[in-house]
C-alpha cells in the first residue's frame, strides 16, 4: 500500500494500514500530527515537562505496539487518548504527584500588532492563566472530557470512546465540568 | 489587515467582566470558545525522533505477521518447462514405487514357498488299533503324531505341516514299525528297517 503524493492530509486509517503493511516511517506522520495534544495531556497530568515528554513517548510506543489491535473504521486519536490516559493514570498511582502547571506554560505568543495591545495580552493572559489554573481543580474526568470535546474537537461519541464512558455519562461531564469552571471562575 | 479593538475596554478581564455581568450563558460560551483557543506548549524536537528509533526496533506479533503474510497476494510464474519437468519427475516416482512394489511382492513369493506344506499321511488298516507316524520330521518320536480313523472309515488319517525338504518315516501299526505301503519308494535305514522316502517343494528345497 502506497501513500498519496504531496502534502495532502491522508487519512488516520489509511495510514495505520500502511504501517501494518510494514511501512514503520509511515507512523512518524500519526506521531507528528497527535503529538501535541498528547503531549498536552501528559503536561496537564503530571506538571513536568520531562516526565509530560517520557509519558507521551511511552504512550506513542505503546499505540504502536498494540496498532494491530486497533479496529478498522474506529477513530484513531480517541483510541490513541484511551492508551495515553492510562499510561498518565499508572505514572501519578505510581508517582503520587500532584499536578502542578505553571503560568509560565501558557504563554500566547509575542508582539504587537496594534497599540494599546500589551495591555489586552496582559488581560488575554490573566484569562488563560486563570482558566489553566480553574482547569486543573477539575476532576480529570471533567477536565479532559471539556478538552476533548472544545479544544480537540471531538464529538460527544469520540469524547465518550476516549474517556471509556457512555455517551450520557460524557454529555454530563462536560456540561458539569463547565458548569464547574464557571463557579472556580466567579468565586 | 487591520486589527480589531478589544470589546473590553477596561482593566477588568474579559471572565470577571462576564461574570459580574451576571451572563451565565454568554460566559458558558465564552469558556468554550477560550477552552478552543487555550494555547498549548510546545512538545519536545526529540519527541517524534526518539518514538521513530524506538519503534523501529519492535515487531509484531508472530501470529499477526503469520496472519499477514497469508493474506498478502502472491504471484507464481513459471516456465513451460516447468509443468513439463514436473510431471516427468512424477511418471518416475509412480514407476519407482510400482517396481519396489513388484520386486517386494516377487520376495514374498520365494519366501512363501518357504512356508509349510500341509501332508496327508493316511494308511488302509482297518484291523489295527493304533497308528503312529515317526519320522526325520519329528526326530522318530511317535508322539503326538497319533494318526485318528472314524468309525466307519476304514483309513488313519493325520495331517502335517511340514517345510521343503526331503523325510524319510515310517508307520508304527500296533507297536510295529512299517514302511508306508502305498507308497513304492522305500529305503533302508542301515539297521535292516525300511523307511519311505516323502520329498516336499522345489527341487533345490530337497
Amino acid at each position: 500500500m502506497s501513500l498519496p503524493d504531496g502534502n495532502a492530509k491522508v487519512d488516520d486509517s489509511l495510514l495505520i494500514a500502511t504501517i501494518l503493511e510494514g511501512d514503520v516511517n509511515a507512523y512518524s506522520t500519526l506521531v507528528l500530527r497527535y503529538q501535541g495534544a498528547i503531549f498536552n495531556l501528559m503536561s496537564r497530568m503530571t506538571g513536568s515537562y520531562e516526565d509530560a515528554a517520557d509519558l507521551a513517548q511511552e504512550t506513542f510506543i505503546s499505540a504502536y505496539e498494540q496498532l494491530h489491535r486497533f479496529q478498522t473504521g474506529k477513530k484513531f486519536f480517541p483510541w490513541l487518548y484511551t492508551i495515553g490516559l492510562n499510561h498518565a493514570r499508572n505514572f501519578l498511582r505510581h508517582n503520587k504527584r500532584k499536578q502542578m502547571v505553571s503560568l509560565e506554560d501558557c504563554e500566547i505568543g509575542s508582539g504587537l500588532d496594534y497599540p494599546g495591545q500589551q495591555e489586552d495580552n496582559v488581560c488575554a493572559k490573566i484569562d488563560y492563566g486563570r482558566l489553566h489554573a480553574a482547569l486543573n481543580q477539575l476532576p480529570l474526568d471533567y477536565r479532559e472530557a471539556l478538552i476533548l470535546r472544545y479544544h480537540e474537537g471531538l464529538s460527544m461519541e469520540e469524547v465518550a470512546e476516549a474517556m471509556n464512558l457512555r455517551p450520557s455519562a460524557t454529555k454530563m461531564r462536560v456540561h458539569r465540568g463547565l458548569a464547574k469552571l464557571r463557579e472556580i471562575l466567579t468565586s | 489587515m487591520e486589527k480589531k479593538e478589544p470589546k473590553h475596554p477596561n482593566r477588568e478581564t474579559a471572565l470577571s467582566y462576564r461574570a459580574n455581568a451576571g451572563e451565565s450563558e454568554e460566559m458558558a460560551e465564552q469558556l468554550k470558545t477560550m477552552i478552543r483557543e487555550m494555547p498549548q506548549i510546545e512538545p519536545p524536537a526529540r519527541l517524534l525522533t526518539s518514538v521513530m528509533e524506538t519503534v523501529k526496533t519492535k515487531k509484531r506479533p508472530f501470529w499477526f505477521r503469520a496472519y499477514r503474510w497469508a493474506r498478502s497476494p502472491r504471484t507464481i510464474t513459471f516456465t513451460p518447462l516447468l509443468p513439463v519437468t514436473v510431471m516427468a519427475l512424477s511418471a518416475i516416482l509412480v514407476f519407482s514405487v510400482f517396481f519396489l512394489h513388484e520386486s517386494k511382492n516377487r520376495n514374498i513369493t520365494l519366501a512363501e514357498s518357504r512356508k509349510s506344506i500341509p501332508v496327508e499321511f493316511a494308511l488302509d488298516m482297518p484291523d489295527a488299533r493304533s497308528v503312529y507316524v515317526v519320522g526325520s520330521f519329528n526326530h522318530w518320536v511317535p508322539q503326538p503324531c497319533l494318526l485318528h480313523k472314524d468309525n466307519d472309515s476304514t483309513r488313519w488319517l493325520l495331517t502335517l505341516q511340514l517345510q521343503p525338504g526331503r523325510y524319510e518315516y515310517a508307520f508304527i501299526v500296533d507297536g510295529k514299525r512299517v514302511p508306508n505301503p502305498e507308497t513304492g519308494f522305500n529305503q533302508d535305514d542301515g539297521f535292516g528297517n525300511k523307511n519311505s522316502v516323502l520329498a516336499l517343494g522345489k527341487e533345490d528345497d530337497i
